[in-house]
């Protein structure tokens, strides 16, 4: 037995699962070797200092407020959920998510740049796609037959609602296709999530912004606009019956104008970092990437990013403090993409990353 | 200060003194069945019972990989609320325990993949410790105001350096007393990567702790 032999069945001497010849050859190699005999003298200890923590304390009436928050969620509606889900699930590349439940508005505004800055960062976030599965009641409103990349989806003829169906990619050569593919009838969107709170306070809708790719209802090429994804009515009270889906519903359009501009929110950012660090800390955690590499970039652009920072580090707001590494991380580098599992300490040699 | 030091030999203790009393291969009843089919058939209370049963172990989870006892309440919370959106699809292929593992370990590393990627973010935290923030390694615990805070604070320290992915097996294996087989199937990786990663963990902190083993050593010679 060598050294070799001893770091491959260190475990299993330590927990008396060795055979007993190879155990009386582990103690016979550690008899001549000190070295060895120190190293698992050590990790006897540590596995002992391991095993000598305290049991942390649960907080004060925990399980009482995990079902306070489970009563408040199923007191909600169960569509804001699914769909709120399907957007966590970013960090979860390649899930094909159904919500079933939803009725699609798709509110056409003119282009502008500031939906340019907000698309997907190349090969680092995850990026998805948004199709629109038509049913019978989307092609009366005037939406087109599906093309390539639109499969029917089953109608659900309770309700009468279009599906909308969100597909993430992760693989590169699948989000490069994204961007150039032509699709007949619908564009493909390219998608990226912003704040749903934004929506939310809209008539507690979800959203997310797109960018044409092809002529479409009167949308030409490079324009943009609001995907709006809308609660669905069994009677239309809100104006959203199956039979008004469609293009141009000015009820359910949130003016793209409306929304801040990148550099609209690096000065909220600069002016308030608690405040949108905390707004922030309320989106799902694929927003939130998505946010702080865009305005990392934005601020990067524009020269801002060390001020940005300087304001996020200078702040009382814990999370605004956290923010700004997030903030100075992404400027260092590609902002982790899901892939990288390890933290970034453990770069060092010491502690391989890989087995 | 003084912790049992183990000599050389066959079984070295170690084992005898993990902290479950769970043996390897032996298929016991899971304790949860009776709790889950009532919560399926929509029992008031049920869910909250299962959520007493098993707070400790996953607020236990979630504090050694979270590092702060704010962040492992929230991803607690998320855990379990996951578990009530989720859990009547588990289907008892695996002890709901296992379950309750893996949905609470896939929790905290999605949670410490988004926020948890800055190197200054570690520092940040003993900043704020030194500053009497709500952080890991404030003396909250009744324990940790005893003689052994310093040893405690040493070794928790040293289990945030690791990454995560060798974090993650090392606290369930060593300290949460899971087997190898019940690691591999939470963290959906092979048996043999658990085992190898629990040796690296190991070695990456006997290295990071090496003067507070050497200074215990002296102090257990005495």
């Amino acid at each position: 037995m060598n050294h070799s032999d001893v770091q491959d069945h260190m475990a299993d001497y330590l927990e008396g699962h060795l055979p007993l010849e190879k155990r009386a050859l582990f103690d016979a190699h550690l008899d001549d070797c000190s070295n060895c005999f120190g190293e698992i003298r050590e990790v006897q200890r540590t596995i002992t200092l391991l095993r000598s923590l305290p049991e942390p304390e649960v907080p004060h009436e925990f399980a009482e407020s995990v079902m306070g928050l489970v009563r408040e969620r199923e007191d909600r509606a169960s569509w804001t959920d699914s769909l709120r889900e399907a957007l966590k699930l970013l960090a979860n590349p390649r899930v094909l998510v159904p919500a079933s439940v939803a009725m699609i508005a798709l509110g056409i505004i003119g282009g502008t740049r500031q939906v340019q800055d907000a698309l997907p960062i190349p090969g680092s976030s995850p990026q998805f796609a948004g199709q629109i599965q038509p049913t019978e009641d989307s092609r009366l409103a005037g939406i087109p037959a599906p093309g390539i990349w639109f499969e029917r989806a089953p109608v659900n003829r309770t309700r009468r609602n279009p599906t909308l169906q969100i597909r993430f990619h992760s693989d590169p050569v699948l989000a490069n296709l994204l961007g150039p593919i032509r699709v007949p009838a619908y564009p493909v969107a390219e998608l990226a999530p912003v704040f749903s709170r934004q929506f939310l306070r809209n008539d507690g809708q979800l959203g997310a912004r797109w960018v044409a790719d092809g002529f479409i209802q009167g949308v030409s090429p490079g324009q943009t606009g609001v995907l709006r994804v809308a609660a669905p009515t069994q009677g239309g009270t809100q104006g959203m019956n199956a039979g008004h889906v469609g293009v141009g519903n000015s009820t359910q359009t949130l003016p793209l104008e409306s929304q801040p501009t990148p550099d609209e929110w690096l000065a909220r950012l600069r002016r308030s970092p608690g405040d949108f660090a905390s707004l922030l800390s309320n989106s799902s955690l694929a927003e939130q990437e998505l946010w702080i590499a865009n305005l990392t970039r934005h601020a990067m652009e524009r020269g801002e990013l060390n001020e940005v920072i300087a304001a996020l580090r200078e702040s009382s707001s814990k999370k605004a403090n956290l923010l700004a590494e997030d903030f100075a991380a992404g400027a260092r580098g590609p902002i982790a993409d899901g892939s990288r599992l390890d933290d970034p300490r453990s770069d060092n040699s010491r502690i391989p990353a890989h087995d | 200060m003084g912790f049992e030091m183990v000599e050389r030999g066959p079984g070295v203790g170690v084992e005898a003194a993990r902290p479950s009393s769970r043996r390897r291969g032996l298929v016991i009843e899971d304790p949860d069945t009776d709790l889950i089919r009532r919560w399926k058939e929509g029992e008031d209370g049920a869910f909250e019972q299962l959520v007493r049963r098993h707070e400790q172990r996953v607020f236990g989870l979630l504090m050694r990989m979270m590092g702060s006892r704010e962040e492992a309440e929230d991803v607690a919370q998320d855990t379990f609320l996951s578990l009530h959106r989720h859990g009547r699809r588990f289907r008892g292929d695996s002890r709901f325990s296992t379950f309750v593992y893996r949905v609470a370990a896939n929790a905290a590393l999605n949670r410490r993949r988004t926020l948890g990627r800055s190197r200054a973010r570690i520092e940040k935290l003993a900043v704020r410790q030194a500053a009497g923030d709500d952080l890991p390694y404030s003396p909250r615990d009744p324990e940790d105001a005893t003689a052994g805070i310093e040893l405690t604070s040493h070794v928790r320290a040293a289990l945030q350096k690791l990454s995560p992915a060798l974090r993650m097996p090392v606290v369930l294996y060593d300290i949460e007393g899971l087997a190898y087989a019940e690691i591999a199937e939470v963290l959906s990786i092979a048996e043999g990567t658990v085992k190898s990663r629990i040796h690296r963990a190991r070695q990456a902190l006997r290295v990071e702790l090496k003067s507070l083993l050497g200074k215990s050593d002296e102090e257990s010679s005495l």
